[in-house]
């Protein structure tokens, strides 16, 4: 045959006739089907499309971040392994899909023992619009399994996916196929190994890397009061002239949590960024209003970097610290920073010092106490500065090791307590209790800031404190647009930066109130850095049928033997063919000979 | 091992081929050049009836509109027609040659590339080794086609034999049509199995009929070297 071949090419080679010519090209052109073709095999042409049996599935990878010198989550991001359940017996290098309530702290320590290949967490698809709709055990179960899953570092990885029903009808599947394959039979067991299915699950995630561009922004505005005299304020004189200091109001616009892609941090710390913005709003318009002369500037801090123990606050403070030419810090009387007020009554004040009576800091309890609605619950938490800790728990620590004073307004009693900060069930804010705790905020800030005889009554307070919405009075709509600010896409570092859009849109709408406007960027240190994130943090993830590599073995021997008998068929041709002819052709000899019979008798 | 799978399906799809080529005669005849002029004759066929199809037939859907697509198929009698006067050689080597190399072009350009698509990937499906399987029944029915083309053309065919031939032209050309309206009766497995019983009734009927025209062309004595030409 080989012979023949050398034979064709030598030919096409010499004769270039125009029909071997056309022949070459239509062969070139035509690799394709035929549209006739086409036509007639459209049921298998559909088949092949389907190329897996779900497939595009998001899914999110558990955190992964160095800190401190400390490596925590999941340190591994490929996935391309054979699924199992939690009950199957043999869990090497396999991928374990299962859902939140078979999974735990112990368990996946077991599994991790057990030289597991992946884990797959399958989570409620409600857990995406709204958490309330899941139930109870389920949270409770979501919300351990992240507590356990915190503050370790687990070698394989780990994925969360939200289970649709399509991939439930899957699961089911591979519940039943992990027990049968239980049995105790031992042919049913080879015939299982042999052509049982399996299912495959695959992500499109290379191996996880260190986020180079990895930035902690901080943006800052002032609002000074106005010059007493318009010569001073020809003069050049310098803005916080006339006043008896700064008030920061700070808030960090990040979440970080178990799953950084699949958390949104509504509460914490959405809120005390919302909180922040209405307050920047509120206020810029009370130093805007002539006649008004306001005892404090304020200094508003946005920073990002809040869930790894407020890193870009950190860095904002050393900056202006180091900075000899930086008056920013050089006048701060107080701190206030805003820590999840979206849930309850934001009633906690968490102190590194108890303050003594006639400081700043206590006639703002004492502003608190008055305009609270709930003023009995409004505490002073005094918790000491543990240095050795590098997780600092509130964000006025970070001023307070500074000498700077300062206190952190939360709804949680204690950080321990707060246990909703870096989970992500934190998909729910109460407008209700926002607009309240703004309500109590603002008040006592105004009447902190304002001297007593700026003519500024109660009733007119209250109305300001509602100027920028119209006059049906209802919180939900005041908060619409800055609602949209948490719609945005998650907000973890993986693109928290600079020029990200969310950063874009607080700026835009954090600079028109202030002066003095500044945003930096802070990176970790080049040699050394102090926080490491990692990428890959979410994927897609397609599952697959597939045989056992034994089943292409055995249907190579079916096949083969197959092709022995077309063989034998080929060669001995012409005796099965007489054999197969023989009664037919004697079938249509009788009946030819009964007509022809028939014919001559008539 | 899904490559594996690949070359299980293709040995399955294209071994026949090769061994109907080796073993049947046409290795002693040399036949490979011709059978590569057959390929190249059924590929300018099918360009035709794309042309044909798309200029004159819109884009109906519906039974109708496969019944008409089926008929245009037909085309590919005329192309056959055309082939068997260019290649030259006795009456069942010409058959063999224009059989095979018609299937083997055939099965070349519609389930290669579906195969190298599909049965690479990572899911796992029946429908290729259906496929590769589906194409050893197609050898064996343009073989077939080729026979009964040969004897509809031959004016030495008797009155009695032509409805047989053409009746086996027509199923074997609407075979696709046939399955695509009333494969839906079947029980899901059985299609493959009506496939192979379908092809093993036309082969017969061909045979049978091609069996009688030699015995009346030739007479009962030469029955033998027929046969064995036929081999």
């Amino acid at each position: 045959m080989l012979h023949d071949f050398t034979n064709l090419f030598e030919d096409l080679a010499r004769s270039f006739t125009p029909a071997s010519l056309i022949c070459l090209l239509s062969i070139i052109l035509l690799v394709a089907p035929t549209k006739c073709q086409l036509a007639n095999q459209e049921p298998q042409q559909q088949q092949q499309q389907q190329m897996a049996t779900v497939s595009d599935l998001p899914i999110y990878r558990l955190h992964q971040f160095d800190m401190f010198g400390s490596r925590y989550g999941s340190r591994s991001a490929q996935l391309n392994f054979e699924a199992r359940t939690v009950a199957s017996g043999q869990l090497n290098r396999k991928c374990v899909v299962a859902r939140v309530q078979e999974l735990s702290g112990a368990v996946i320590k077991r599994l991790v023992q057990d030289n597991v290949g992946a884990i797959l967490v399958l989570v409620p698809p409600a857990l995406l619009q709204d958490p309330t709709g899941i139930p109870a055990e389920t949270r409770a179960a979501l919300h351990s399994l992240e507590q356990d899953l915190w503050g370790d570092s687990i070698p394989v990885p780990v994925y969360f996916l939200a289970e649709t029903p399509d991939f439930s009808r899957v699961f089911e599947d591979m519940r039943r196929i992990d027990q049968s394959n239980d049995f105790n039979s031992p042919l049913r067991l080879i015939a299982n190994s042999v052509l049982g299915n399996t299912y495959h699950v695959a992500a499109r995630s290379a191996q996880s890397k260190p986020i180079d561009s990895l930035e902690f922004v901080a943006m800052h505005g002032f609002l000074y009061p106005q010059a007493s005299s318009a010569a001073a304020a020809a003069a050049g004189v310098a803005h916080q002239g006339g006043s008896e200091g700064t008030i920061v109001i700070s808030a960090y616009m990040d979440w970080f949590g178990s799953v950084p892609t699949l958390g949104r941090g509504f509460d914490s710390n959405g809120s005390g960024m919302l909180l922040l913005l209405r307050l920047a709003r509120l206020l810029s318009y009370y130093y805007g209003m002539p006649g008004v002369r306001p005892k404090y500037s304020v200094l508003f801090l946005l920073t990002s970097g809040g869930k790894l123990s407020y890193f870009g606050t950190k860095r904002w403070i050393e900056d202006n610290l180091e900075s000899p030419d930086s008056t920013v810090l050089a006048r701060v009387v107080m701190a206030l920073c805003l820590d999840s007020v979206g849930l309850e009554p934001a009633v906690n004040l968490h102190v590194s010092k108890l303050s003594k009576e006639g400081t700043l800091m206590h006639a703002f309890y004492d502003r608190m106490r008055k305009h609270s609605e709930k003023p009995d619950l409004v505490q002073l938490r005094q918790k000491k500065i543990n240095l050795a800790n590098e997780w600092l728990p509130w964000e006025h620590e970070r001023f307070s090791i500074k000498r700077l004073p300062g206190l952190t307004l939360s709804q949680c009693p204690s950080h321990s307590d707060c246990s909703h900060r870096l989970s992500v069930l934190d998909r729910r804010i109460d407008w209700q209790q926002l607009d309240s705790n703004y309500r109590t905020v603002a008040k006592s800030l105004l009447d902190l800031l304002l001297n007593p005889s700026t003519n500024v009554t109660d009733e007119q307070m209250m109305k300001h404190v509602y100027n920028d919405v119209d006059d049906s009075g209802d919180p939900q709509s005041a908060w619409t647009s800055y609602a949209q600010l948490l719609k945005h896409d998650h907000r973890s570092y993986h693109n928290l930066r600079r020029s990200d859009p969310y950063v874009q849109t607080l700026q835009s709408m954090l600079s028109p109130l202030v002066k003095d406007y500044r945003l930096v960027a802070f990176k970790p240190d080049r040699k050394e850095p102090e926080v490491v994130v990692y990428d890959a943090s979410d994927s897609v993830l397609s599952v697959y049928i597939v045989k056992p590599a034994l089943f292409d073995l055995f249907l190579a021997g079916l096949i083969t033997a197959y092709l022995a008998i077309v063989f034998g068929f080929v060669v001995h041709f012409h005796r099965i063919a007489g054999l197969c002819l023989a009664p037919l052709l004697a079938l249509l000899s009788s009946g030819a000979r009964q007509s022809n019979g028939g014919k001559s008798t008539h | 091992m899904t490559l594996f799978h690949f070359f299980n399906c293709l040995a399955l799809g294209a071994a026949p081929h090769v061994i109907l080529y080796k073993f049947s005669g046409l290795h002693e005849y040399s036949a490979l050049w011709k059978c590569a002029q057959v390929a190249g004759a059924y590929v300018l066929t099918q360009l035709c009836k794309m042309l044909l199809l798309a200029t004159f037939f819109p884009q109906w859907t519906g039974g109708l509109a496969d019944f008409l697509r089926s008929t245009c198929d037909l085309f590919d009698l005329v192309g056959l027609f055309l082939v068997f006067q260019r290649v030259s050689g006795k009456g069942s080597i010409k058959i063999l040659t224009v059989g095979a190399g018609w299937a083997a072009a055939h099965f070349l350009l519609t389930k290669v590339v579906p195969l190298w698509v599909g049965a690479s990937g990572q899911q796992f499906s029946w429908a290729f080794v259906r496929l590769s399987f589906e194409s050893n029944l197609e050898l064996a029915q343009h073989l077939c086609l080729a026979l009964l083309l040969w004897l509809y053309c031959r004016f030495d065919l008797s009155k009695a034999h032509l409805p047989a031939v053409t009746a086996g032209i027509l199923l074997i050309n609407y075979r696709p049509f046939l399955f695509l309206s009333l494969g839906h009766l079947l029980p899901p497995g059985w299609q493959l199995a009506a496939h192979t019983g379908l092809t093993a009734l036309v082969g017969l009927v061909s045979l049978a009929v091609y069996h009688l025209w030699s015995n009346e062309v030739h007479g009962p004595q030469a029955n033998g070297k027929a046969a064995h030409h036929l081999h």
